[in-house]
């Protein structure tokens, strides 16, 4: 399993899209971070969820960045080469989402230590409590569902552009139109719960939604089951 | 060795591979043939595990596929030179194929040095040719010096040199002990490289044995005759039952008998003889007769092509041998 995650490591690091992606998606958060640290006003206290508005477009990125990781091999059918050198396609599968994972996992601790680094430097009342860290790990963790979600999707449709759309339209169109229409749907929503984890619960919190804790458990036992049926098509369609 | 037992591949209502047996022996190139869409590369796929059955089973010195630890020591293949990240570094492919079955680094280079890209290892495989693609695939697929290799359409984009240096490289892999399977549309270069032959026609198996064994039961032979009396010989060998066909002015194709029996004959007519050859077709004779009736795609023949009415003057062709039966091992 050790080579495997090596050789995925190797080509995650060697297409130069990857590498963009990953630089967009950490670039943007710390882009808003720094927008709204000049424009926090001193009167208040400015948390550092305050400036972490951009982490609902980065996990987007990093939900792309999952299509990417399979649907490419897809796309060149480079996935051919792939399951030849490790007919024992579910080991291949389990080493790309552990490094697409890692890969996200590892960036967006980096954009929230960039973020912490701004506001420490911009805002004159800034402040870091509890629910600031609690909010900081939800969004590490929203950052590897996106990615293994994306992943899955990939895995599912097996072109990288029509499993990007399919993550946006299901985050930007179908959950707006859905709780919108229907406010009882929300609870259902994954995209909406999930993004509770990387927020103050008290500021966005929405009585439609689950729980912050039962958010995050729902909305990876989505990502787990949309994961598990790309998985299971993987290995079981033709390559 | 690999062998394959009942292997059947549907796609819909349409039969790709349809109770396919063979075997590919160790120690000498097999050619695989057939016409346009007649399943070689779904097969390959198939024998690889890329494409999954929908009927029988493929075993590689009795093992399944998966059953290899680590499956590059023992299977390569090259597909499709295509099969390549555009964006990616020649050197960075083969590293990461190495790599997911634990081989040293080393051996990128030395099948790059193999395959003579070793000046163009760090640049990305967009910018290469396509026979470029195709070196680079049989340096992924000799990675791990695997004692089986696939190669489907491996000449595809290369140059002559590059050719006669594919020949070489596969009769030198065979030559070694290894499992050689190779498809080809190159009929000339398959009768020169290949020991064997698997041909399929429409998913089903024509022919499994020996290059020769297949052009001796397909290809028709004939002997030319050529001599100032050829109208003369020409009658005799007529009144003999032979079948004569005028090639030339002075030039006959006979068959049916022997160059020998043919000689003996012309000397009791006093004929003096400038030519007698006997002749066999060539692969691709054999191949066109064997698949005749197993072409799925074909285009509107020109006239004067094979199969066209004879010319005025001539004699019809003679009626091809039908093919001799399947031989080779048990499949």
């Amino acid at each position: 399993m050790v080579n495997l995650i090596r050789s995925e490591w190797i080509k995650f690091r060697s297409v130069r899209s990857t590498l963009i992606t990953l630089f967009l998606a950490g670039a943007f958060v710390v882009l808003i971070a720094v927008i709204a640290a000049v424009q926090a006003s001193d009167d208040g206290v400015t948390h550092l969820t305050d400036l972490t508005a951009g982490v609902s477009v980065a996990a987007l990125i990093f939900g792309a960045l999952g299509v990417q990781v399979l649907g490419q091999e897809y796309r060149f059918n480079t996935i051919r080469p792939t399951f030849t050198a490790m007919p024992r396609r579910w080991r291949v599968l389990a080493a790309k989402l552990i490094v697409v994972t890692t890969a996200c996992a590892a960036i967006s601790v980096v954009m929230v230590a960039f973020c912490w680094v701004v506001g420490a430097a911009l805002v004159g009342n800034f402040e870091v409590d509890g629910v600031d860290q609690r909010a900081m790990l939800g969004i590490v963790l929203f950052s590897i569902g996106w990615s293994a979600l994306g992943m899955g999707v990939g895995a599912i449709v097996r072109q990288p552009v029509a499993g990007i759309l399919i993550l946006l339209a299901e985050a930007f169109v179908v959950e707006s139109l859905l709780s919108g229409l229907v406010e009882s749907s929300s609870k259902f929503l994954p995209f909406l719960n999930g993004f509770q984890m990387t927020f103050r619960a008290s500021e966005g919190g929405d009585d439609q939604l689950r729980s912050v804790l039962g958010g995050g458990i729902y909305f990876f036992l989505v990502v787990a089951v949309v994961w598990a049926i790309g998985a299971y098509l993987a290995n079981h369609r033709d390559a | 060795m690999i062998e394959a037992r009942g292997l059947t591949k549907r796609y819909g209502g349409t039969v790709a591979v349809d109770d396919l047996s063979f075997r590919v022996e160790s120690g000498r190139v097999t050619g695989f043939l057939g016409p346009n869409g007649a399943g070689k590369s779904t097969t390959m796929r198939m024998v690889l595990g890329l494409d999954r059955t929908d009927g029988g089973a493929v075993r590689i010195d009795d093992k399944r596929l998966v059953d290899f630890d680590p499956p590059m020591r023992e299977v390569g293949a090259l597909l499709d030179a295509a099969y390549v990240h555009p964006t990616r570094k020649a050197k960075d492919h083969l590293w990461a194929l190495a790599a997911s079955n634990g081989l040293p680094r080393r051996r990128v280079d030395e099948v790059l040095a193999l395959v003579g890209l070793t000046e163009v290892a760090g640049k990305r495989v967009g910018g290469f040719s396509l026979g470029m693609k195709q070196r680079l695939g049989l340096a992924g697929a000799m990675l791990g010096d695997p004692h089986t290799v696939l190669f489907d359409e491996p000449a595809n984009g290369l140059d002559p040199e590059g050719i006669q240096w594919m020949r070489h490289f596969l009769q030198g892999l065979a030559k070694e002990g290894r499992t050689v399977f190779v498809s080809s549309h190159l009929l000339s270069e398959m009768a020169l490289v290949a020991q064997d032959l698997v041909v399929i026609g429409r998913g089903a198996l024509i022919f499994q044995g020996p290059v020769a064994d297949f052009v001796a039961g397909a290809a028709r032979s004939w002997v030319t005759v050529r001599s100032p009396q050829v109208q003369a010989i020409a009658a005799a060998l007529a009144a003999q039952g032979a079948q004569v066909t005028q090639s030339g002015p002075d030039a006959i194709d006979v068959v049916g008998p022997d160059s020998t029996y043919i000689g003996e004959l012309a000397a009791q007519q006093g004929a003096v003889l400038h030519e007698l050859s006997p002749r066999t077709g060539s692969l691709e004779d054999a191949f066109l007769e064997v698949t005749a009736g197993a072409q799925q795609y074909r285009g509107v023949a020109d006239p004067g092509a094979p199969g066209q009415p004879p010319a005025p003057g001539l004699a019809p062709p003679p009626p091809p041998p039908p093919p001799g039966p399947t031989s080779g091992g048990p499949v």
